[in-house]
């Protein structure tokens, strides 16, 4: 595999870069049965830089390759070629023990399918990815309390997913991502399975995040959706075939 | 993670599906609480006839012979006396006179005779109480005194006292046997409450006395009770020492000798129980393995039923070893928890199976009075079933742990 990797740039400048930035990939491809007749090449040669702070919508159609993208920003996959350096780490090398660390640290995720445990409350869940972390109780206790209440279900805590609606849930899944606060909240069409006035709602809460100083890339399909991002990069066929700043906030 | 954190999230998916946590439970709670169940109760039967031979002495030799001079058996007593000394705590002669020499034994009007059971009479020393485990519950035991003087004395069995006294004390009442009159100075504690043919229908005089109620042959046979010092002794005085100083002695005159110790004849059902407790024990630990497979089929199921959820875990931060340790903990509380519930029935049924075998001893009146019996597990089988359970729940939890912690979190999440 090593052998296959895009050229380096020099290590002084490497390191350099790294600690500046904090998303930075270069020369990145994903690809699917490499070499077979059923080859995918799902990302082809990106690069991508993101500041600290920044609110980034990175735009596609369905196939585009954005929801590939989305998985090895979040270190939940590994490229299969080039090099990312997600907060001065340089995690495309890392096994996968590490990278589990990487996103309990550094990321926290929210999904379209808000993706909480059934069988656990609206607390538990916010707690769990800091009982991962080896935080005492009372600390995480009072972590996710916090967190809940910034979203505004501090009388919904002890409610499994189950007893609350589709905007709450996803509330819950942003308290669970903000609750450590970490330095990146990944979205992957976090309204997608809400109706407008709670979509809208979500998007409020991550615009608020990105206020207070937490960088946010939000994956969505939706054009109109993207326009509340500050910078827009649109991805078709595996390529960044834009990137823009936004015409800024959403006209409701 | 640490560890208390995981086994609490166990019991709660554990306690999220009850009904399938228990009958995964099941196969452990059959399979220990058999493995207990039927080892206590082999163990229970061992302990039992341990009390039984107890009951007649602890470390008992029996000696029998006859054909030796009345001087070789001086000799012999001699011997016991003095070279086996420490290997021999006390011995008593124990010749028996029969009911029909005595025809039965008689107070004021009363009489007992052989139609209710045999009475054991025996002529024996000081030590007689002590070599077969009798305690004088009332009065005193025969002392060498008596011996030395020939008094007419005797120390009755319980039985004895219960039937010819009653609630009235016995001490110092003239019992007739043979034709003479002895004054009870003594009754030995009952150990098997004093009911009729049994051993505690029994008379004990002052072995001096033989000579004057027994006609005499030339050819005199001898009994003699030994208590060995040591369960260690045992087999060196009966199979070396005893017979090698007396058996010449008896059979040069066409004699017979024999020293005889039941204490190997139990200590070779022992060993035989202890078989049969492993092999009943081996088979109803199958009974365990099948549990155990049982736990990992549902593991198995569990793992691929919230693949999602471990794909969550892991996009949020837990690694390999937390999602196998997840699984690990809860099919060893899994099995854990039905190794307790499997010991308290097995508690349970060992106690109603000892219970039986007592009942079935009882029937019959060689039962020495037991007070609280019970046929329970020992700590060791008890520790050593809830270690083992857990051990099957570790072992057989490994393989559905390991394949959840090989999931790719893409993967996982995608899973609907």
């Amino acid at each position: 595999m090593f052998w296959k990797k895009a050229p380096q740039p020099d290590a002084a400048k490497q390191g350099a870069e790294a600690t500046d930035l904090l998303i930075d990939v270069r020369q990145m491809s994903k690809i699917y049965n490499e070499g077979r007749e059923n080859e995918v090449r799902a990302l082809d040669n990106i690069s991508l830089e993101v500041q600290w702070g920044e609110f980034l919508c990175i735009l596609g159609q369905s196939g585009s390759g954005k929801s590939t993208l989305m998985n090895i920003l979040g270190c939940l996959d590994i490229p299969t070629y080039g090099t990312y350096y997600l907060n001065g780490q340089a995690v495309s090398d890392m096994k996968p023990s590490v990278l589990s660390g990487i996103r309990n640290r550094e990321i926290g995720f929210i999904f379209q399918g808000f993706n909480l445990i059934p069988a656990l409350t609206a607390l538990e869940n916010v707690e769990l990815p800091l009982i991962y972390r080896g935080m005492s109780k009372e600390e995480r206790r009072q972590l996710a309390t916090d967190a809940l209440i910034s979203v505004g279900l501090e009388k919904r805590m002890d409610h499994r997913p189950g007893e609350m609606s589709g905007g709450q849930q996803q509330r819950v899944a942003i308290a669970r991502a903000v609750a450590a606060k970490p330095p990146i909240i990944m979205a992957d069409e976090p309204t997608g399975n809400l109706d407008s006035a709670s979509g809208l709602e979500i998007m409020r809460q991550l615009s608020t995040l990105n206020e207070q100083g937490t960088s946010i890339i939000l994956i969505t399909h939706d054009n109109h959706l993207a326009q509340m991002a500050k910078r827009i990069v649109t991805i078709q066929d595996g390529h960044i075939i834009s990137d823009a700043p936004s015409k800024g906030g959403l006209d409701v | 993670m640490n560890w208390l954190q995981t086994v609490r999230m166990a019991f709660k998916s554990i306690m999220n599906n009850k009904v399938r946590s228990i009958l995964t439970m099941l196969g452990i709670i059959i399979g220990v609480a058999s493995v207990i169940a039927i080892v206590a109760y082999i163990q229970g039967g061992t302990k039992l006839q341990r009390l039984q031979y107890e009951a007649m002495g602890v470390n008992r030799i029996d000696v029998y012979g006859y054909g030796a001079k009345s001087r070789d058996w001086q000799d012999f007593e001699e011997y016991l006396d003095t070279e086996l000394a420490d290997k021999v705590a006390a011995w008593s002669p124990q010749s028996q006179y029969y009911d029909w020499q005595s025809d039965g034994i008689q107070y004021r009007r009363q009489k007992l005779t052989n139609d209710n059971g045999m009475t054991y009479m025996y002529f024996g020393n000081q030590d007689y109480g002590e070599v077969t485990s009798r305690n004088i519950s009332i009065g005193r035991d025969i002392s060498k005194e008596d011996c030395d003087s020939r008094a007419r004395v005797c120390v009755i069995g319980e039985t004895l006292q219960k039937y010819f006294f009653g609630a009235m004390s016995p001490l110092g009442q003239k019992l007739r046997v043979g034709g003479k009159s002895f004054e009870v100075i003594g009754v030995y504690a009952g150990k098997y409450e004093g009911k009729l043919n049994t051993e505690d229908q029994l008379i004990v005089f002052p072995y001096t006395l033989q000579n004057s109620m027994m006609s005499m042959s030339g050819m005199s046979d001898k009994q003699y009770v030994i208590k060995a010092a040591s369960k260690e002794d045992i087999s060196e005085l009966t199979d070396t020492l005893l017979p090698g100083f007396m058996q010449s002695r008896c059979e040069s005159s066409g004699g017979y000798f024999s020293a005889y110790s039941n204490s190997q004849w139990q200590e070779q059902s022992e060993a035989s129980a202890n078989m049969f407790a492993l092999l009943g024990g081996g088979i109803a630990g199958i009974s365990l393995l099948v549990g155990g497979i049982g736990i990992m089929n549902i593991m198995l199921v569990s793992v691929t039923e919230r693949t999602r959820e471990i794909g969550i875990r892991m996009a949020i931060g837990a690694r390999k070893r937390d999602i196998i340790g997840q699984f690990l903990v809860e099919a060893a509380v899994v099995s854990c928890f039905g190794g307790i519930i499997g010991i308290v029935l097995g508690c349970f049924l060992s106690a109603i199976l000892g219970n039986l075998l007592l009942m079935q001893q009882m029937s019959s009146s060689y039962m020495p009075t037991i007070e609280q019996f019970t046929v329970l597990p020992s700590l060791g089988l008890i520790l050593g079933a809830f270690l083992f359970s857990a051990l099957i729940g570790i072992i057989f939890g490994l393989y559905p742990a390991n394949k959840a912690s090989n999931l790719q979190p893409v993967d996982a999440l995608r899973t609907q």
